[in-house]
């Protein structure tokens, strides 16, 4: 292929724009590209229509998975119409089966699915690689402008399935409203019906329109690698200039058909040696561009791949560089300030300290101790939120009360002192002789002092807030169950009574009354204390 | 506790028991009388005991209530049935917004013929006041009725006229409906002895009460067999028995330091004032009175506590926002307050 038959303008391009070429070669060639297309796919089309109804979607997925071995009389029309060489459809045809048979196997399973398809199809068939060497071009190919190459792919299948929808639902929609087809028979009742012919002429259709472009935008893409990587834009540039001097040779002779004087043809030389001067560096290469005049100046045809000796490319590159063309030396004089002595001492200090912060180990230990105190600052933090908002906290989950903590039996209650050792001994005694002296209320008061204190002590949980009535019903509440205990009960009630007139409402009780709860006390809480207790634990 | 209470306590508390004797069986009848007033009023109201209760508590103790409840609870029921069963009279003011203070209190009237003015008097000259939806009218009309509730009289004119005796404004408010209403100043709802909730009967009180006003021949609410059983001037009495209840002096002391705690509780912005104490012990008199004590014990203040206090106090934003009542921080004072100690 000759770069002189180009028909493409040759510039290195943005990936994307190199795609927009591709639509625009597309559409170009659409006509030969779709009449081998339809050539060839066309009998597997016939294929899938002879699969029976019920697994037409196995016939759709067919044709899909062929379309690898399909595209690629497309590139070959497409590689040869760029290089200004369009092939002919039977010539192309005769070709398929040598185009298909190539690498057939892995084109059809692992690499069926890969998204850069349509930008790897030329590496296989136009520079004829495989295994290792494939490999490493494809590297190199996509190192970079590769990702439209997935994208493409991805565009593709669903500009497939929507091209296939909207058509169904472009027939559907010229439907007369009148006809009243009974769609739910088609999908669900076994009545055979040639729908699914329908859709398989759709769908084998939407792949006719998409894979010509398709196979174009990848080879866009391909194509617009190799003019980077090659420079076949510096190339062509150079082929101009080399054409303009052999023009530029033809002209004497020209000239001297036209009989014109040798001072003409001595001031021709001159501007032969004008345009030398004017451009040294290819003088060479116009000297030997007699050998291949009419041929193209890189003279590899897109089909071959010749691996390049990198080292040596690499030498000569550093070669031409050296040359003074590249190389630029000029003197610049600045004003600079003397740097003070000390300062190489504390960078030389500096540096150590560097040198010494990049190897020091203790970084590590310093790490996690500071881990440590993130997390201890985590756990600070949630208990001071914790503290903070305890009330809140206390006011949503008031159910989940804390376990009773053994709580210390009251000292004082109802401001009186509850103790043991403020209590005599003998309750009864005491009391009568409190009432025989005429102190009523002090009398009253003792053996209410010592029912509290007992009360307090079998476990009765009594509050600051309570009353005295209250804790009478507290009592009731404690022993409902504990049959022993209601003589207890009884007498707490009535003292309670007596007690409450009396502190209240400023009335004695009667004498009888007043002896039988002093003389009762005894009997009532110390003999059956210890039964009632035992008791109302079990219970 | 005083663990000595000298014997010239008791030989005076001897003497005085003749007259303590006749206040007893005083006590015992009126304690009769209004248990037999709230039994009646029972037959008719259905399912409300405790409201029941408690507006008797407010008629004994010359105080006035404040309902709250939804409509169709029956307070209008139980302000006629309690009328009825003195035979007081009573008058009712639906409160609109546009009613005026002259539409409750009355007003001076200039009468052509005899070329003189004259005074109108208005509803409020009754025994019972019916303040229907009070929070439905502007606030210079519930204005009018600020001198009447602590008075019992009424200036117009420049001269005051006595309201009929024994009186009491009921006061209801729907707490549901707040759009176009004009909350009660502070001013009037601390002239309020009590506010009560008002709330559903229960199921089987609600049958019983289907059953029996359906079973009504006019289909009325049986109020025409209600009894009067005593004459506003026994409610007098009453009044004045109640106020012959005796109050320790631990008792006074326990109201004065609940009505304190509200003021410096923490979550409440404004505590009761004075007023409150005054009310709570009437209440809590009444209440001993109800239940046949002839003195007051601190379970007679822990229970009017909250009905007392729960619309005079006002609670922080932060508590009014969480939604939490005035009950549920009142009732924490009472656990919280030391009951009185001898």
């Amino acid at each position: 292929m000759n770069l002189d038959q180009v028909t493409l303008e040759i510039r290195p391009r943005s990936a994307w724009e190199a795609v927009d070429l591709g639509l625009l070669m597309a559409k170009r060639w659409w006509l030969p590209m779709i009449k081998i297309w339809l050539l060839v796919s066309f009998p597997f089309f016939i294929f899938t229509l002879l699969i029976p109804d019920n697994w037409f979607w196995v016939g759709a997925l067919f044709m899909w998975w062929l379309k690898p071995v399909l595209e690629r009389p497309l590139l070959h029309i497409l590689s040869h119409a760029v290089f200004n060489d369009l092939p002919d459809t039977r010539s192309t045809f005769k070709l398929f089966p040598s185009l298909a048979l190539k690498q057939i196997f892995s084109s059809l399973t692992w690499r069926r699915l890969s998204p850069t398809r349509s930008m790897d199809l030329p590496v296989l068939q136009l520079e004829g690689l495989s295994g290792a060497r494939r490999q490493d071009r494809l590297g190199v190919l996509h190192r970079e402008d590769s990702s439209p190459a997935s994208w493409m792919s991805f565009m593709g299948l669903a500009l497939e399935i929507f091209l296939w929808i909207g058509i169904i639902s472009f027939i559907w929609a010229l439907i007369p409203r009148e006809i009243d087809i009974e769609w739910a028979n088609f999908f669900f009742d076994q009545e055979s019906s040639n729908l699914h012919l329908l859709q398989l002429s759709i769908w084998y259709l939407a792949l006719s329109l998409t894979a010509p472009f398709y196979v174009a935008c990848g080879f866009a893409l391909y194509l617009n690698r190799r003019i980077k990587l090659e420079a076949w834009d510096i190339d062509i540039a150079f082929r101009r200039i080399a054409n303009k001097r052999s023009k530029v040779n033809i002209l004497p002779s020209l000239l001297l058909t036209l009989a014109l004087g040798l001072s003409i043809f001595a001031f021709d030389a001159q501007r032969i040696a004008y345009a030398d001067e004017q451009l040294p560096a290819v003088a060479e290469s116009v000297e030997t561009s007699e050998e291949y005049s009419g041929e193209a100046v890189i003279d590899k045809p897109l089909g071959e791949f010749t691996e390049i000796d990198r080292n040596q490319a690499q030498e000569s590159i550093k070669a031409v560089l050296q040359q003074t063309e590249f190389s630029r030396k000029e003197m610049q004089r600045t004003l600079k300030f003397d740097e003070p002595e000390e300062d190489e001492e504390t960078s030389t200090f500096w540096k150590k300290f560097f040198k010494f912060l990049a190897n020091f180990e203790g970084f590590v230990a310093a790490a996690s101790l500071l881990e440590i105190l993130l997390w201890l600052a985590v756990l600070a933090l949630i208990g001071f939120v914790f503290y903070r908002y305890r009330h809140w906290l206390a006011a949503q989950f008031v159910r989940i009360k804390p376990t009773p903590a053994p709580k210390a039996k009251p000292v004082t209650l109802f401001g009186m002192d509850v103790t043991r050792e403020s209590l005599p001994e003998d309750i009864s005694t005491n009391a009568l002789k409190l009432l025989q002296a005429g102190d009523m209320r002090a009398a009253l008061a003792l053996l209410y002092r010592a029912s509290l204190f007992h009360l307090v002590h079998s476990g009765v949980d009594i509050h600051d807030g309570h009353t005295e009535r209250e804790c009478a019903e507290l009592m009731r509440e404690y022993f409902a169950k504990n049959s022993a205990a209601q003589t207890r009960v009884a007498y707490f009630v009535a003292l309670t009574r007596e007690w409450q007139r009396l502190a209240y409402g400023h009335l004695l009780p009667t004498a009888e009354k007043a002896q039988y709860l002093c003389v009762n006390w005894n009997s009532c809480w110390l003999q059956q204390s210890n039964n009632a207790n035992t008791q109302g634990a079990a219970e | 506790m005083t663990e000595s209470i000298s014997n010239n306590d008791s030989i005076e508390t001897n003497k005085a028991t003749d007259a303590d004797e006749s206040l007893q069986n005083r006590l015992q009848q009126a304690s009769t009388v209004a248990n037999n007033l709230l039994n009646e009023i029972k037959k008719v109201l259905i399912g409300q005991d405790a409201v029941i209760e408690q507006v008797l508590i407010a008629l004994i103790a010359r105080g006035h209530v404040l309902i709250e409840g939804v409509p169709g609870l029956g307070k209008t029921l139980l302000v006629r049935s309690l009328a009825k069963c003195f035979g007081g009279q009573f008058s009712r003011v639906q409160f609109t917004p546009d009613l005026m203070p002259s539409d409750v209190t009355g007003h001076a009237m200039f009468n052509m013929a005899k070329q003189e003015f004259e005074i109108r008097k208005g509803p409020a000259f009754t025994n019972l006041l019916l303040a229907d939806e009070i929070n439905r009218a502007p606030a210079k009309t519930q204005a009018a009725l600020l001198e009447v509730m602590q008075e019992g009289q009424i200036t117009i004119e420049g001269e005051s006229f006595k309201t009929g005796e024994p009186f009491m404004v009921l006061a209801t408010q729907n707490p549901i409906e707040q759009e176009g209403t004009y909350p009660l100043p502070e001013a009037e709802l601390d002239r309020f002895m009590l506010k009560v909730i008002i709330d559903y009967p229960s199921e089987s009180d609600e049958q019983f009460m289907l059953r029996q006003v359906t079973s009504q021949s006019q289909g009325g609410f049986g109020l025409e067999h209600i009894r009067t059983l005593l004459k506003p001037a026994h409610v007098l009495s009453l009044q004045k028995i109640a106020e012959q209840i005796t109050v320790d002096e631990q008792i006074l002391q326990y109201v004065v330091k609940l009505v304190r705690a509200t003021r410096s509780w923490s979550g409440i912005s404004r505590g009761a004032g004075p007023r409150a104490c005054i009310a709570l012990l009437s209440a809590a008199r009444a209440y001993a009175l109800l239940n046949n004590n002839s003195f007051v014990t601190p379970d007679d203040v822990k229970k009017m506590f909250i009905p007392a206090l729960r619309h005079r106090i006002l609670l922080s934003p932060e508590l009014a926002i969480e939604g939490i009542a005035a009950e549920r921080i009142l009732h924490n004072i009472l656990l919280q307050v030391e009951a009185p100690r001898h």
